[in-house]
């Protein structure tokens, strides 16, 4: 190759050069708006950054910090771990049975199923407002007003203010917000099976339907349930938006709030971004941890 | 001699005065218009059966008596024939009595002050054109005093009388006073044909107002139509008046008329009426201050998307005359309620009597009705079943009289009528239950009252008055469906080219930069008034950029503003510990600035002895009573904190309740709010003297016993006496269920036009203060606020703090505020940090006693590094209290504690810097 | 076989046997999930029950969930409410549609070339590469703003559509999901049979792997486009005439409780034109391709 002459270069623009120029655009951008800010962030995770004057490069300084000196950590970590392995596996699970269910509707039919499952994600911020005044801490909000009038509490409950509540209610509203990216999907990853295996499966004795969801169908949407768990992954360790507007920022002793809104909370109040990019580069391992499990997990798959 | 052949004479006499005047106002035309007020002077007078009292004087705080002789008893109304004599934003503010009985059930009677344009429209450097500043108008006027916005009346028998005038607030130059009968106004008589006016139609402009009664009632713009006049796609034009501002009762807009020939002449209007959907708007038509015939006095104007002309006529369309002599007129127009106005009384009597009934029914069941209960409504409260018989037959023929001016079924306004009924015969049918519906029957009030509150908001948009000779064809500027689309193309490729920031021709090099993240009407009179006043004196150009970017983000990009406005409390200290802000102390004559301000209201924007921001607002609460409720249970307004809590055991007796509400920290502007604005901790601890931090201010004095017993009894409020920690204390002040509670003082404002029901029924004062061992009464209270700062990077300090200075300024602060409420209501009046622009705000003389002497008293506490960590540990400290029972005096330990390392934290890593 | 019955039969494009329901429990199967559903859609509905809601009913508290006394007054209402912008409301309308139009086409285009490059061609360091693509998805973006806005203030878009677009065009999860549905969807004999037949790598992705994988880009074209559509800039935008839709009608809800049903119809009318775009690409996804077109 070395010694071809530009006939050569043509060729390979041909083969190799081509991919080259096909991955530029996205690549470089990528580059740009998404690796250089993650290198930035993980460096700044060794400084002391305010955000008005210069970082100060403090070494180990934020770590230590967190593992001994942040007393709010713990129960952060507590909280995100349970919204991660409740709300993901669940929601992983029924957007697949969901989507599996659904796929074999014809056109209109599924379209309107679909629509009406995708809707919460869809809405966006108005969602989960109707949630907030069914459980408004006043005597007149939904709830309350029923459960007083039945005369089983006496005052109103604070709802998203008691420790004791507030975890239960956001996980469900977090169930009912989750069918989003990954249903839509799987719903797009079943239409393309191969449908010759159902044959053969028939024939090698697949007895009913999940034996043929499990060992035919799931099997051969691997990728697609890769993508699927790792938004899922992302999607459930980034709770945080919907916990300050709901119970307050922060939560009545820490009691649902997340790693997300932790960060949110040092960076925006405290104006502490090393220690902020700090406990990113945490979050970041977390999921990678949860990556690899489920990555594991998927390879089993149909065995 | 007889005084009618007196006031002939004087008539006659000023006839000849005004054909004088009249000519020489012929050589200086545009020039004062004395001349004018003659005539209309005149035209009152002239109203049959009219009494003339002459004064000549002016009224002020000493009050002046008059003599007069009523020639025939009936009704009359009273006109004023001056001129306002000082130079105050307030209305004047009056008592009349006449033989020694108050005209008015002692409420305090409004005479308006008039404005006029200062000067010609503005236009900025790019051409767009924006309102001229108001100046008082300083000529004579006939003036109706109101109250509550509607002319007064009285009644007056046969014989001799005496009226006495004294005037609580401003002064009057009063030339005459004028009482006419009521029903000197006939109706309509339609003219001799030969009468008509037939010569060319006169155009008068809307926004060429002569004078009008508000001060914010000025000329607008609208873009987006090709319809209205004048009109450009590429610039703002001036070209009409009205809008929201508009809209209340007794707002009176009056224009100039030439009428070129004697003659009954046409009147119509362009106008736009948007503004409440499928009802009319109605307006008082006067010509020389009186109203020509009583159809005049309310003419309606129908609800439209756009701009549309509608012709002063009958219901067939036969247009009313109005007959104008050769020369100069007035032409006013007034807002009213017009036909709606027994409904309105009819109504406000029905809601009275319905928040009776539920003020009853609350005093039964408590706040929330248990449904396993039989109340025995009917037996325990006096004739409930006839009186729901009696509300609900007055709401049916109400809706009736509604139906006959609407026309039609289904409006908004009837269906609320008729939910109210529906609810009120659900009770009557269901006497057993009756408690079961006590929420419905809430709900339907309120909804009651606030449609009762918005039949009385009327706004309009006047383009054009044309008056032209009747029956005449007006060449209506058919604007064609293509036009209209050509506009919309031009205006759309224009916002391509256009630069909508910057207000002036701004060269970048001297100009300051400053960031707002307000809403767009906000901005918008910010722009206005940096534009028509700060930079026309200093020669400053100012860009405002609408945006929502936060300081950090200024910083990173180097391209940020040089000062920054209305900062939450908390943060100057945040940034002055960064370095970002610049030291105020460097500039000679901060000091004399500090003094427009209450004593220490600067306080929280100290840090380490330099000052890095003058308050811009500045808000306290105070308490909230109402006296007939009070009274009910023989309760006075207590003075001390032990005296509420007595007051607490009464009303709870009574299932009422007592409103200090807590605010919920849900975002980070709350927590920045400063911990003075979000709970009543720190207002108790000012009254036992107890500072929130260490002299050296690296700790919170939290965890000191003194501050653990405040905040026991603070806690207890909510744990023993079971107040609410989440209400709307406004909603339940007003139907009673919370007649006594705190709340920041700017709800008077509210209360004062959403409320009007409540009336000189409520009163504000202190709050509750602490005894010391002296027996002397602390009423110290904690505050909230934000500040204004000038940024380090900047490059114009100089100009930066001319900035400051002006904004901080009462004139700007004033304006700024009745600007901003005049467009988004009450709610919107800002707590002004200038104690001079709130002496300018139009509150009656009780209130601001009131309000200064409790601003007295405000304490603030200075921020320190850490701070909102101090805000969190009080929130998190008291809702382990309030959910769990934990005990308070440990809760605020731990917090406290968490606090204390915060704090101590920041400061130690902030020190050096 | 009636409309009905056709709605209900189970969809089984293919000639093989399948494990599949019979119509009547197809039909019990779809009113089980549409109860289910429904739940799901309760904002939805009172979104669109609140925008018909007349003032009384918009001022009860706690709301009622159904309007009582629809009227269409708030929708009346909304041209008044937007006069006078200043910047005509065509304008912003034209903003955003611009900018999710814009960057979904580009999103997309870029992305599919990404993805197919690390499924299909061997290139040095390619799965590196991806997975580097991959992780970037799992760290959390509030640390990013910072050095994000540095970025964008050097390279000088702020204030300008680019800073809409740009940063929009890298999205991780477009280029994640057509490289995990290209890696299941299309064999690589196929690509291998293309190449034979003598077509360049360009053509072989645009003629024939792009229709393949048409389910994957349609639900790419949905969420990105779902997701610029309601984009508010946060410090990025100063001048009026750049900003949009949403930020414009988030203004209105800052008129009070008696404007809360014009926002609430403003809330409704920015959602029709995602859920426009999300029938068109649903219909889209359904085509299925049958036999894959190799035979083995």
């Amino acid at each position: 190759m070395k010694t071809n002459t530009n006939g050569s270069f043509k060729k390979w623009m041909n083969k190799e050069g081509l991919y080259y120029v096909m991955l530029f655009p996205f690549i470089s951008l990528f580059v740009l708006f998404t690796v250089v800010p993650v290198l930035s962030s993980v460096i700044l995770s060794f400084t002391d950054y305010d955000m008005i004057s210069n970082p100060i490069f403090v070494g180990l300084e934020n770590y230590a910090r967190m593992f001994a000196n942040d007393t709010i950590l713990a129960t952060i970590l507590k909280n995100t771990l349970t919204f991660a392995i409740i709300t993901g596996p669940l929601s992983y699970i029924l957007s697949i049975l969901l989507a599996w269910m659904i796929n074999e509707f014809s056109s209109w039919a599924r379209v309107i199923l679909t629509f009406m499952f995708y809707t919460p994600a869809l809405v966006g911020g108005t969602a989960y407002l109707i949630w907030q005044i069914a459980f408004s801490g006043d005597s007149y909000g939904y709830v309350n007003s029923m459960l007083l009038s039945l005369g089983l509490i006496t005052d109103p409950i604070q709802w998203f203010k008691n420790p004791e509540y507030n975890m239960t209610i956001i996980i469900v509203i977090q169930l009912w917000l989750s069918m989003g990216v990954s249903f839509l999907a799987n719903l797009s990853g079943l239409q393309n099976v191969n449908e010759e295996m159902y044959e053969a499966g028939a024939i090698d004795g697949i007895k009913n339907r999940w034996h043929e969801l499990w060992y035919l169908t799931l099997p051969s949407m691997k990728s697609i349930l890769l993508f699927g768990a790792v938004m899922q992954i992302q999607a459930v360790f980034s709770v945080g938006g919907i916990i300050s507007s709901l119970a307050g920022y922060p939560s009545v002793d820490n009691s649902v709030d997340t790693l997300v809104s932790y960060i949110g909370d040092i960076g925006g109040s405290r104006y502490e971004m090393g220690y902020a990019a700090a406990l990113s580069v945490l979050l970041f391992v977390m999921m990678m941890v949860f990556r690899l499990i489920v990555g594991n997990v998927l390879k089993l798959l149909g065995k | 001699m007889n005084k009618r052949l007196l006031n002939k004479l004087v008539c006659k006499s000023k006839i000849k005065c005004y054909v004088a005047v009249l000519l020489s106002i012929a050589f200086s035309f545009g020039t004062s218009t004395v001349a004018l007020s003659a005539s209309i002077g005149n035209a009152v007078e002239n109203i049959n059966g009219a009494i003339t009292i002459k004064a000549d004087c002016e009224i002020s705080s000493s009050s002046k008596t008059f003599l007069f002789d009523c020639p025939e008893s009936g009704e009359f109304y009273i006109a004023f024939n001056g001129i306002q004599s000082d130079l105050a934003y307030n209305d004047i503010e009056m008592k009349i009595t006449i033989d020694s009985k108050s005209i008015s059930d002692n409420e305090s009677i409004n005479v308006s002050r008039l404005w006029t344009d200062d000067g010609d429209i503005r236009v900025d450097g790019k051409g767009n054109e924006f309102a001229a500043k108001q100046k008082s108008f300083d000529d004579v006027s006939v003036i109706y005093p109101t109250v509550n916005g509607n002319v007064i009346s009285t009644q007056l028998n046969e014989g001799e009388h005496n009226i006495t005038l004294v005037a609580t607030e401003g002064k009057y130059n009063l030339e005459s006073m004028v009482l006419f009968p009521v029903d000197s106004i006939s109706k309509y008589s339609k003219p001799n044909k030969s009468e008509y006016y037939n010569g060319d139609t006169v155009i008068i402009e809307g926004e060429d107002a002569l004078y009008k009664n508000s001060r914010w009632l000025i000329s607008q713009s609208d873009g987006d139509s090709a319809l209205v006049h004048p009109y450009d796609p590429y610039v703002n034009k001036i070209n009409y008046i009205g809008g929201t501002n508009w809209k209340k009762i007794g707002e009176e807009i009056t224009w100039s008329v030439d009428a070129p020939s004697d003659g009954y002449y046409q009147l119509s209007f362009d106008y736009r009426q948007n503004g409440v959907v499928n009802y009319n708007c109605y307006r008082t038509l006067k010509i020389d201050g009186v109203v020509p015939f009583s159809e005049a006095s309310s003419i309606a104007f129908p609800y439209g998307v756009n701009w549309n002309n509608t012709v002063f006529s009958d219901e067939d369309g036969n247009p009313f005359l109005i007959y104008l002599s050769k020369g100069n007129h007035t032409l006013s127009l007034t807002v009213t309620v017009g036909e709606y106005e027994k409904i309105i009384k009819r109504l406000n009597n029905v809601v009275s009597g319905i928040g009776n009934i539920y003020f009853e029914m609350t005093m039964i069941t408590g706040e929330t009705v248990d449904l396993s209960r039989d109340y025995d409504l009917f037996e325990l409260i006096d004739n409930l079943e006839q009186n729901l018989k009696n509300i609900s037959r007055e709401l049916i023929s109400i809706k009736k009289a509604m139906l006959k001016i609407s026309g039609r079924n289904g409006g908004s306004y009837e269906s609320v009528v008729s939910n109210m009924n529906r609810v009120v015969n659900e009770m009557l049918n269901h006497k057993y239950s009756a408690a079961r519906y006590k929420s419905n029957f809430y709900s339907s009030y309120t909804s009651l009252s606030q449609c009762i509150n918005d039949m009385q908001d009327l706004p309009l948009d006047i383009d054009r008055i044309i008056i032209s000779a009747p029956n005449k064809e007006i060449e209506k500027d058919n604007v064609s469906f293509f036009e209209k689309s050509v506009y919309s193309i031009k205006k759309f490729i224009s916002s391509f080219v256009n630069d909508y920031e910057s207000v002036s021709e701004i060269n970048s090099e001297k100009a300051l930069t400053l960031w707002v993240g307000l809403g767009r009407d906000q901005s918008r009179v910010l722009n206005d008034m940096i534009a028509s006043d700060f930079t026309k004196n200093t020669g400053i150009d100012v860009n405002v950029k609408m945006v929502n970017a936060s300081i950090v983000q200024a910083i990173i990009s180097g391209k940020g503003p040089d000062m920054i406005i209305q900062q939450a409390r908390t943060e100057p200290v945040n940034l002055a510990m960064r370095g970002a802000l610049y030291d105020l102390t460097n500039f000679e004559d901060y000091k004399d600035v500090l003094k427009s301000f209450m004593p220490g209201a600067e306080t929280p924007y100290y840090y380490k002895n330099g000052l890095y921001a003058l308050p811009d607002s500045q808000v306290f609460s105070m308490m909230f009573y109402r006296e007939d409720i009070l009274k009910k249970f023989d309760l006075t307004a207590p003075k001390t904190w032990d005296e509420l809590i007595e007051v607490i055991k009464v009303l709870s007796r009574n299932n009422l309740s007592v409103g200090i509400p807590y605010t919920q920290i849900l975002d980070n502007g709350q927590a920045s709010a400063g911990v003075g604005a979000l709970s009543l901790l720190p207002t108790l601890m000012q009254q036992r003297n107890i500072p929130l931090y260490s002299d050296d201010l690296i700790s919170t004095t939290l965890t000191s016993p003194k501050v653990l017993d405040t905040f026991d009894f603070y806690t207890s409020l909510y744990t023993k006496l079971k107040l609410n920690v989440s209400i709307s204390f406004y909603n339940r002040f007003r139907d009673g269920t919370c007649p006594i509670g705190l709340s920041s003082y700017t709800l008077a404002v509210t209360l004062m036009t959403e409320a009007p029901e409540l009336d000189g029924v409520w009163k504000m004062s202190v709050v509750p203060g602490t005894k010391d061992e002296n027996g002397n009464i602390n009423y110290s209270s904690a505050g909230g606020g934000t500040g204004c700062s000038i940024l380090n990077m900047s490059n114009h300090k100089e100009e930066a703090w001319e900035f400051l200075k002006w904004w901080t300024g009462a004139e700007a602060q004033m304006n700024y505020s009745m600007n901003v409420e005049a467009i988004l209501g009450p709610l919107a009046r800002a707590s002004v940090s200038n104690v001079e622009a709130f002496k300018m705000m139009p509150w009656t003389s009780e209130q601001k006693s009131s309000i200064l002497n409790a601003w007295k008293y405000v304490q603030e506490y200075p921020e320190v590094p850490g701070s909102y960590q101090v805000a969190r540990s009080i929130d998190m400290a008291f809702y382990s209290v309030s959910n769990s029972n934990k005990s308070s005096k440990d809760m605020l330990v731990k917090w406290g504690q968490e606090a204390d390392k915060e704090v101590l934290r920041m400061t130690k890593k902030y020190e050096n810097r | 076989m009636t409309k009905i019955q056709r709605i209900f039969k189970p969809h089984n494009k293919s000639q093989y046997k399948r494990y599949t329901r019979s119509t009547g429990g197809n039909a019990l199967f779809f009113i089980f999930l549409f109860l289910a559903g429904a739940f799901s859609v309760v904002p939805l509905i009172y979104c669109i029950s609140t925008s018909f809601k007349p003032i009384d009913e918009l001022l009860l508290f706690p709301p009622e969930f159904f309007v009582k006394r629809p009227t269409i007054e708030n929708y009346l209402a909304l041209p008044t409410l937007l006069n006078n912008l200043g910047v005509p409301l065509a304008r912003y309308f034209f903003n955003s549609v611009f900018v999710a139009v814009a960057s979904t086409a580009l999103h997309i285009i870029a992305a599919a070339m990404a993805a197919y490059v690390f499924s299909k061609g061997k290139i040095h360091g390619g799965t590196v590469l991806f997975l580097i693509v991959q992780f970037a998805l799992l760290y959390n973006g509030y640390t990013l703003a910072i050095p994000q806005y540095f970025i964008f203030s050097k390279i000088g878009i702020i204030d300008t559509y680019l800073v809409y677009i740009l940063p929009a065009i890298p999205s991780s999860m477009g280029c994640f999901l057509m490289k995990q549905y290209m890696d299941s969807g299309v064999p690589d004999a196929l690509i291998e049979a293309a190449c034979i037949d003598g077509a360049s790598i360009f053509r072989t992705f645009w003629t024939i792997v792009m229709p393949i994988v048409k389910p994957a880009w349609m639900t790419l074209l949905l969420f990105s486009f779902k997701d610029m559509w309601s984009i508010i800039p946060s410090g990025t935008i100063f001048s009026e005439q750049l900003k949009t839709l949403p930020q414009v009608l988030s203004t209105l809800s800052a008129g009070g409780i008696a404007r809360s049903g014009s926002a609430m119809v403003a809330t409704v009318l920015l959602m029709i034109p995602p859920i426009i775009v999300f029938v068109i690409s649903q219909k889209n996804v359904i085509e299925t391709m049958g036999s894959s077109g190799i035979k083995e």
